[in-house]
């Protein structure tokens, strides 16, 4: 394992030091609590099995959160991304949604959920808004500060040789957002995954925030650990499969 | 010959300075103009104001064509996009289907001894070779006007050397009207048929080049 040139261990060995070191110390934690504390993880693991093998579950609230998370960050990612382009394009635009950029990003989570509850009542429709609301402004500024540094010289090079605006969008803007746009998707993701499960726990019938509540009012411990496990594999499985390796495709093309 | 730029009474400030005062221009076709003078006296201003890139404070400019090529002081080529992706690029914006604007490109970069090189991003040539597919780009849209903004700037002797001979042989099938912008004399064009030598007015420096005017025209030896 052990680099022959370098004599260091791989990065990804570190990572998997860090890990085992992390799964040691909640194993002791666990052996120290009582178990309706602190689930093991070797308990935790096996919950983890039995949901997957649960089609009740499955349908009644894995599904339901994915078509969430999916539809909240299409919307989230979305508009934050065509507000960016705007606001790039028309500074008055970019002024006038600064303090509803400043409110978004400022306000707590939990608040939001409370107050679109009253609005939307409990349901997909409130889940989906809430963080469709609150993913928006991440990727809106990166986005927006994307857009400030296009480089000037290419768009000259493009008004000279008449690109028209479709190509200038798709050949330049496009190309020059990726970054920005992918690295708010990555945030984006993490953070509206926490939301949908959040807003789930306290305003919806179904899904895997649902299950969360109800795992933690019968002290089902094991469950409680095996859905966060769950929410963070969904979290890890978006941005190891689809982000990063659009960002790699992105970072190569732009080398 | 008909003129195809005519520029009258040209005045342009940047902020409270002055950078071109009273400057008039007229360029034939086919005609290869020098453009001489120092650093800041404004003579990028001048061919940015002809592509369209900066407007005047006052004076006129007619450009008798819509087909410019402009190569820039550094390449500006799209990063992300091969060397042919850059020079088909302008040719597809002019409405050439796929295939004639990829046929162009690759004669172009051949004449710029790039065919080798033409599936390689702008990253992976030297500076050079980059200004050469943007001489290619702009010889690809078979413009009416060429603009040289000291292309050689940072190549060193052989490279300019290399880069003239086939700046050369490609203005001589192209009956563009060529306006080179440079500081250096001995970088001028062989086929330069005038040359245009910009100073500054006054006595007193004026924070670099505040003030200028057409002072000379000659013809070269």
């Amino acid at each position: 394992m052990i680099d022959p040139y370098t004599g260091k261990l791989p990065p990804f060995a570190f990572h998997l030091l860090g890990l085992i070191l992390l799964i040691l110390g909640w194993e002791l934690l666990a052996r120290h609590y009582s178990g309706l504390v602190v689930a093991a993880p070797g308990e935790t693991l096996a919950a983890l099995f039995r949901l997957f093998k649960n089609e009740t579950f499955l349908a009644r609230h894995m599904g339901p959160t994915l078509e969430r998370i999916g539809l909240a960050l299409c919307f989230g990612i979305g508009s934050g991304a065509a507000l960016g382009v705007l606001a790039g394009f028309v500074e008055p635009i970019r002024l006038m949604l600064a303090p509803a950029r400043w409110i978004l990003t400022s306000i707590p989570g939990v608040i939001v959920v409370v107050v679109f509850m009253l609005w939307f009542g409990m349901g997909t429709t409130m889940v989906v808004c809430i963080t469709a609301t609150m993913v928006a402004p991440i990727v809106y500024v990166n986005v927006a500060d994307g857009m400030m540094s296009v480089d000037r010289n290419l768009l000259e090079m493009a008004k000279v040789y008449r690109l028209p605006l479709c190509m200038r969008l798709v050949r330049i803007y496009a190309m020059a957002l990726a970054g920005p746009l992918l690295s708010g998707a990555v945030i984006a993701t993490g953070n509206g995954i926490r939301l949908v499960v959040l807003a789930e726990m306290l305003g919806a019938n179904e899904g895997i925030g649902h299950a969360l509540a109800i795992s933690r009012s019968n002290l089902q411990t094991d469950e409680l650990y095996a859905l966060t496990l769950l929410a963070m594999l969904v979290i890890g499985g978006v941005e190891v499969l689809l982000l990063r390796p659009a960002r790699k495709a992105v970072q190569r093309r732009r080398a | 010959m008909n003129a195809v730029i005519e520029m009258k009474g040209i005045h342009k400030r940047f902020g409270k300075r002055p950078v071109i005062a009273g400057f008039d221009l007229t360029v034939k076709q086919g005609e290869v103009l020098g453009l001489l003078g120092p650093s800041g006296i404004g003579k990028s201003t001048v061919l940015r104001m002809i592509a369209g890139l900066e407007r005047p404070d006052s004076g006129s400019i007619r450009v008798g064509t819509s087909h410019i090529g402009y190569v820039f002081q550094e390449a500006r080529l799209l990063p992300w996009d091969t060397a042919l992706n850059n020079v088909v690029l302008p040719l597809r914006a002019m409405g050439k289907g796929k295939r004639e604007a990829t046929d162009r490109a690759r004669y172009f970069l051949k004449r710029m001894e790039l065919s080798e090189f033409e599936r390689v991003y702008p990253h992976q040539l030297s500076g050079g070779m980059r200004q050469r597919v943007a001489l290619a780009r702009s010889f690809a849209i078979n413009p009416d006007i060429l603009l040289l903004d000291e292309p050689f700037t940072g190549l060193d002797k052989d490279l300019k050397e290399t880069m003239r001979h086939l700046l050369e042989a490609a203005l001589e099938s192209s009956s563009a009207a060529v306006i080179h912008v440079t500081h250096d004399p001995s970088e001028l064009l062989d086929r330069t048929n005038r040359i245009i030598q910009l100073k500054q007015q006054g006595k007193e420096p004026c924070a670099g080049a505040c003030l200028t005017k057409t002072i000379q025209q000659g013809q070269v030896s």
